[in-house]
C-alpha cells in the first residue's frame, strides 16, 4: 500500500550549533520520486545536514520528516525504509561480498540476495576478493550494491562519488536513474561535482556557510540564472540590486544576474549566456565579497 | 538471520585472529606450566627438587609451598588471560567508521549491547572450560589435591575482576570517535586492572594472627606462630601451609564473585545500550 507523502525528506528550521559553525535554518523538501542535489564547497555544510537528517547528530532546533515521519521517533522504522552511502566504505577490510551480503540480509527485512547477487554481476565484483583488496571504485559500487539491494525508498549519499574516475561515475549515475525508475525511489545526494548533478538531479539545494543560498528545481535554476558577458564600462551600468556577483578578468566582467528573462529585457543590449550549476555555486559562494577574480 | 546473529556473525569474523592469538598465547602459557611440572615429576628439576631435605615441618611447609605456588600461580594466570575480551570489533568500527554507519541501519542499541554481553558470557564461559582442563592436568602432574572450592573462588575472583574492568571501560570504549580516544579508552582499562589488581594484593596482605598450617594432605602443622612468611608469598592464596592469611578474603570474595559477575554483566547491558543510543557531535 502506497503511504501518503509528498517529500521523502522534509526540512524545516534546522539548526546545529558547533563551535565556530552553526547550520543555520535549513529549510529544504526532497519531493518523493525525485532526485535532488546537494551542493556546496567543502565544509559548507553538507555532510553535517545529512548527519542531521540520518539522526547521527542531534540536531538544536527544527524539525526533520522523512516519509512523513519523525526522524528521531520514528527511527528504526525509517531505517528500514532507507540506504546511506557515505564517501569512505565504512565496512571491515577482512570481509568480502559474500559476507556483507550475509550481514545486510540479517539487517533487512526486505534484503534481496537475487537482486544484491545481480548488482555484483553488474559491477563486476568478485565475491571473494577481500574488500581490503578492492579498489576505491569497487569499494563504492560494493557499497551501492548493498544500498539498492534492501528496496529502500530512499537513498541518502554524502559525496558518494566524490574521488571515483568519470568512467565509474557515469556507470554509478545510470544505476540512480534506474533505481528512480519506480516513483516511489527518492535519492538525496550531495557533492562538490556539480556536472553529475547537472547530469541527474531534478531539484538542487545549494548551501554554503551553513545557509541555504537557493533550493529549487534544477531547470528552473538554471533557467532563471545568466551571466553578462560585458566591458567593465557596461557592467557599471547594471543596477546592483540585479547583480548576484562579478567576476572581473583582464578583458572585462562576467556578471551573474537572477530573472533571466526580466534582465534580458532591460539590458537587451548586453550578451547573455547560460550557465552551469558550477558557475552559480561559485558566483553565489562570492556573493558576500560582489567583485571577485 | 536474526539482526543479532548477524551482529555476532559480523563481530565473530572481525575478531577471529585476535581471539585466536590470546587462545594460542594462553594455550602456551598453560603448556609453559604443564612442562615446569612435568620436569619436577620426571625431568631435570626432579633432581633438583629431591635433593631437598625436608627434616621438619617448616620445611614441609616450604616444600609445599613450592608447589602450590606453580598450581595457583597458573590458576591465576589462566584465569586471566582467558578471561580477557578482545576490543578488536569495537577498535575496527571506529577505524572504520562502521560506528556512525550503524545508526543508519536498522538495528537497536539493545541488539549492540547484547553482543557485548553475549561475548562476555562466552569469554567466560571459555575461561572456565580452560581453567578446569588446566586445574586437571596440573594437579594430576604434580599429584597434588587442590581444593576445588577454593581454586573455583580464585578462578572466580580474577574473571570478576576483568570483568569489572570491562564494566568501566566499555562506556569509554563505546564513546570514542576515532583510534586516539580509542587508545586513551584501552590505556584507562590497563589502569582499571592496575589499580583492582593492586588493591587485592593490598586487601590479603593484611596481617592474621594466627595463622593455621596445613600439609598436602590438610593435616595441621605444628610450626610456630612467629615463622616468617617471606614477601614474595603474600599475594599467594595457599591453602595448605602458608596462605592462611588471604584465605579470608578469597572466601568472602569468591563467595560474592559469581552474583558479582552477573550483576556486572545485567548492569554493563543497561549501561551499554544507554552508550550505542548516544549520538556525538
Amino acid at each position: 500500500m502506497s503511504e501518503i507523502f509528498e517529500n521523502a525528506i522534509e526540512l524545516k528550521n534546522v539548526t546545529k550549533k558547533y563551535d565556530g559553525f552553526t547550520l543555520d535554518n535549513i529549510n529544504f523538501n526532497v519531493p518523493k520520486g525525485s532526485i535532488m542535489g546537494f551542493i556546496g564547497q567543502n565544509g559548507a555544510g553538507k555532510t553535517t545536514t545529512i548527519r542531521s537528517i540520518l539522526n547521527l547528530v542531534p540536531i538544536d532546533e527544527g524539525e526533520i520528516k522523512m516519509f512523513g515521519l519523525d526522524h528521531k521517533k520514528d527511527e528504526r522504522e525509517i531505517k528500514e525504509r532507507i540506504a546511506v552511502v557515505f564517501d569512505e566504505l565504512p565496512f571491515h577490510d577482512i570481509f568480502n561480498a559474500n559476507h556483507m551480503g550475509k550481514i545486510f540480509g540479517g539487517l533487512y527485512k526486505d534484503w534481496n540476495n537475487q537482486k544484491y547477487t545481480e548488482y555484483l554481476d553488474m559491477f563486476q565484483l568478485p565475491r571473494k576478493k577481500k574488500i581490503g583488496n578492492f579498489s576505491k571504485g569497487m569499494k563504492m559500487k560494493l557499497q551501492i550494491a548493498c544500498a539498492l539491494s534492501h528496496n529502500a525508498e530512499l537513498l541518502v549519499m554524502d559525496e558518494a562519488t566524490t574521488g571515483l574516475d568519470p568512467v565509474v561515475r557515469n556507470e554509478i549515475l545510470d544505476i540512480f536513474l534506474e533505481y528512480l525508475q519506480n516513483e516511489e525511489h527518492s535519492i538525496l545526494m550531495s557533492s562538490h561535482i556539480t556536472s553529475d548533478l547537472e547530469k541527474i538531479a531534478d531539484s538542487v539545494t545549494f548551501i554554503d556557510k551553513g545557509k541555504i543560498l537557493i533550493s529549487g528545481y534544477k531547470d528552473d535554476i538554471l533557467a532563471d540564472h545568466s551571466v553578462i558577458k560585458c566591458t567593465k564600462n557596461d557592467y557599471k551600468d547594471i543596477d546592483s540590486s540585479d547583480i548576484v556577483s562579478v567576476r572581473l578578468n583582464d578583458f572585462g566582467a562576467e556578471v551573474m544576474v537572477r530573472n533571466s528573462d526580466e534582465m534580458k529585457r532591460k539590458y537587451s543590449g548586453l550578451v547573455f549566456d547560460r550557465t552551469t550549476l558550477e558557475e552559480i555555486m561559485v558566483y553565489y559562494v562570492n556573493k558576500s565579497k560582489k567583485e571577485w577574480r | 538471520m536474526s539482526k543479532l546473529k548477524v551482529l555476532m556473525y559480523r563481530d565473530f569474523i572481525i575478531s577471529f585472529k585476535g581471539k585466536f592469538l590470546l587462545l594460542f598465547g594462553t594455550v602456551n602459557f598453560m603448556l609453559f606450566y604443564w612442562l615446569v611440572a612435568l620436569s619436577i615429576k620426571i625431568g631435570n628439576l626432579k633432581e633438583a627438587f629431591s635433593a631437598i631435605e625436608i627434616n621438619n615441618a617448616e620445611d614441609a611447609a616450604m616444600f609445599s609451598f613450592i608447589m602450590n605456588v606453580i598450581f595457583y600461580a597458573s590458576v591465576v594466570g589462566i584465569a586471566y588471560f582467558t578471561s580477557q575480551v578482545t576490543y578488536t570489533t569495537i577498535i575496527s568500527d571506529v577505524n572504520t567508521n562502521w560506528r556512525t554507519f550503524a545508526f543508519t541501519l536498522p538495528c537497536s542499541s539493545t541488539d549492540k549491547a547484547l553482543v557485548l554481553m553475549i561475548n562476555r558470557i562466552t569469554t567466560i564461559i571459555k575461561s572456565f572450560l580452560l581453567s578446569v582442563l588446566n586445574c586437571i592436568v596440573l594437579s594430576s602432574i604434580l599429584e597434588l589435591k587442590p581444593n576445588i572450592g577454593f581454586t573455583f573462588k580464585l578462578w572466580a575472583v580474577v574473571v570478576l575482576l576483568n570483568t569489572f574492568a570491562d564494566f568501566l571501560t566499555f562506556p569509554f570504549i563505546l564513546k570514542a570517535r576515532d583510534k586516539k580516544e580509542v587508545n586513551a579508552a584501552t590505556f584507562i582499562r590497563i589502569l582499571i586492572l592496575i589499580v583492582l589488581f593492586m588493591s587485592v594484593i593490598f586487601l590479603v596482605k593484611l596481617p592474621n594472627d594466627k595463622i593455621v598450617y596445613l600439609n598436602m594432605k590438610g593435616v595441621k602443622l605444628d610450626i610456630p606462630q612467629n615463622l616468617e612468611i617471606p614477601p614474595e608469598s603474600w599475594i599467594m592464596p595457599v591453602e595448605n601451609p602458608m596462605f592462611a592469611n588471604c584465605a579470608a578474603f578469597f572466601d568472602v570474595m569468591g563467595v560474592l564473585a559469581i552474583p558479582l559477575i552477573i550483576a556486572l554483566l545485567i548492569c554493563g547491558l543497561f549501561v551499554n545500550k544507554r552508550m550505542a543510543e548516544r549520538r556525538y557531535d
